[in-house]
């Protein structure tokens, strides 16, 4: 004869073994046969006692590694990305994680109102924490400029990776470009537009950028040509995974006006897991830790 | 405030359900340290604790348009999922789990006298619970819960018979679920 109190009594220490992962195979088939005894039994509130408890016995939270921060950025990005209001999501547990740029693209389109405001944002406001200039404040990069130390800080291992430590220490961007352009499929690459100050009304180009070597070049056509010692070009990256009020430091630069068009290394000073917004200002000569915003000649955003 | 400052306690996971990239990102900063840390504790190797992780943020877009806010808060739902996927990984590896934390530096500094704040008003629930049990029962929570010790694991570190662990902790999370249950059939009024 079945005692129905006993019974959920001893469902639910079997249940709550089960929830630990320490259910035994004799206890299994136990708890089958009481659960299948007992529909109404609900499972669910002990996982949430024992999550609870667990959060009670006092966890510190601890800071991600930043690639696996961009690997779940890149996840949900894509989740959503090829179709923002789908609720129920499949996706294939194997796929490669840095695929679908089309689902990171989607992000930036919700950062569309972050330009203005980001222009918008008077001088004063500078950030507490800003991007760091050191390396910046000399030794300013030009076009001609290039070498082992001017691409930030590798991520990645893959075809783009090797191949832009294959030719980092060449100095040729348009080549480096070029090769990198041919060689991977993942890349984002947008248009420049004009960002407002009168050196950039007319440019066009693009900027290109691999996530996965963290390797990226702007070309520039119609941006007007700089006087170096008075005011240099500077370029900024919105970073969907970083605070979006302190935008990355991509380096310094000047524009020769070549007639096909000036290709130039980008150099971020720290590594970027969702370029969502790059912007070209005009800063003072060896640029600035925080932009004033005054000046921006053009801007590329990933939607 | 910034556009994508997250300082509050909303609930993202309805926005997330709704397909809101920022609410993605958003959930991501607020809970990803809190997952991270569960799952280097509960994960065989740091590589395993980051294919957890992935996995742990997958169900949880899967599973966002789920979370009822007068059920539980949208941390312990998180947590909830978390454990679910870690418990599922470590059936079948239980001999490979040799968690890599230092248990006495863990217990005694995140143990349930530690004062970090803590709004989830089920998670101060549990924590009460927690203090009002024998300081071995506590600590045969946190070694199942904490560190995904197995029973005959926790009995060889405690010197308790294994009846006793297994009763300790069958009863410790009843407890709580008692408890967690009778708030909600009779919610507190938070604004009285």
């Amino acid at each position: 004869m079945t005692n129905p109190t006993r019974d959920r009594e001893r469902l639910s220490d079997l249940a709550v073994d089960r929830m630990l992962g320490l259910l035994s195979d004799e206890d299994a088939a136990e708890y089958r046969r009481l659960r299948d005894r007992d529909p109404e039994f609900d499972e669910s509130s002990l996982e949430q006692a024992a999550a609870a408890l667990h959060l009670a016995t006092g966890i510190a939270p601890e800071t991600m590694p930043e690639h696996l921060q961009r690997r779940l950025l890149a996840d949900g990005m894509e989740t959503f990305g090829a179709n923002p209001r789908t609720r129920a999501v499949a996706i294939a547990p194997d796929r490669p994680r840095w695929q679908g740029m089309a689902g990171w693209l989607a992000a930036a389109a919700c950062l569309g109102a972050l330009i203005p405001m980001w222009l918008d944002r008077p001088s004063h406001t500078a950030a507490p924490n800003p991007p760091p200039m050191a390396s910046n404040s000399s030794g300013v990069p030009r076009v001609a400029e290039s070498g082992p130390d001017a691409r930030p800080t590798p991520a990645g291992t893959g075809i783009a990776a090797a191949l832009a430590g294959s030719v980092a220490g060449v100095s040729d961007p348009v080549r480096d470009r070029a090769r990198l352009l041919a060689a991977n499929h993942h890349l984002i690459q947008r248009a420049w537009r004009p960002g407002g100050d009168p050196a950039g009304l007319q440019v066009s180009g693009d900027v290109v950028w691999d996530p996965a070597s963290q390797t990226g070049y702007m070309r520039f056509v119609g941006l007007r040509r700089n006087e170096p010692n008075a005011e240099q070009y500077q370029l900024w990256i919105f970073d969907a995974t970083r605070d979006e009020r302190y935008p990355v430091d991509g380096g310094v630069f000047d524009v020769t006006g070549a007639r096909a068009g000036d290709v130039i290394p980008i150099k971020a000073k720290l590594p970027i897991g969702v370029p969502l917004i790059f912007a070209v200002t005009i800063e003072r000569r060896g640029g600035v830790v925080v932009s004033d915003r005054e000046r921006v000649a053009a801007i590329a955003n990933t939607t | 405030m910034g556009l994508l400052i997250d300082d509050s306690d909303e609930p993202l996971l309805p926005r997330v359900a709704a397909g809101e990239s920022l609410a993605v990102q958003r959930c991501i900063r607020r809970y990803g340290p809190i997952v991270w840390s569960i799952a280097r504790r509960l994960s065989p190797t740091p590589a395993d604790a980051e294919d957890a992780v992935q996995e742990i943020f997958l169900d949880i877009w899967r599973h966002a348009g789920r979370f009822d806010r007068t059920l539980g808060s949208e941390k312990v739902f998180v947590t909830l999922l978390a454990r679910r996927t870690l418990i599922d990984r470590l059936r079948g590896c239980r001999s490979r789990l040799r968690t890599e934390i230092p248990l006495e530096e863990d217990w005694e500094h995140e143990g349930p006298a530690s004062n970090r704040a803590e709004r989830d008003a089920e998670v101060e629930e549990a924590r009460q619970v927690l203090a009002r049990l024998p300081e071995v029962q506590q600590r045969v929570i946190a070694l199942s819960l904490a560190h995904g010790m197995s029973h005959a694991e926790i009995a060889a570190h405690t010197s308790l018979p294994v009846g006793t662990v297994k009763t300790m902790l069958r009863r410790g999370i009843a407890r709580v679920r008692g408890l967690l249950a009778a708030h909600t059939e009779c919610p507190v009024d938070e604004e009285s």
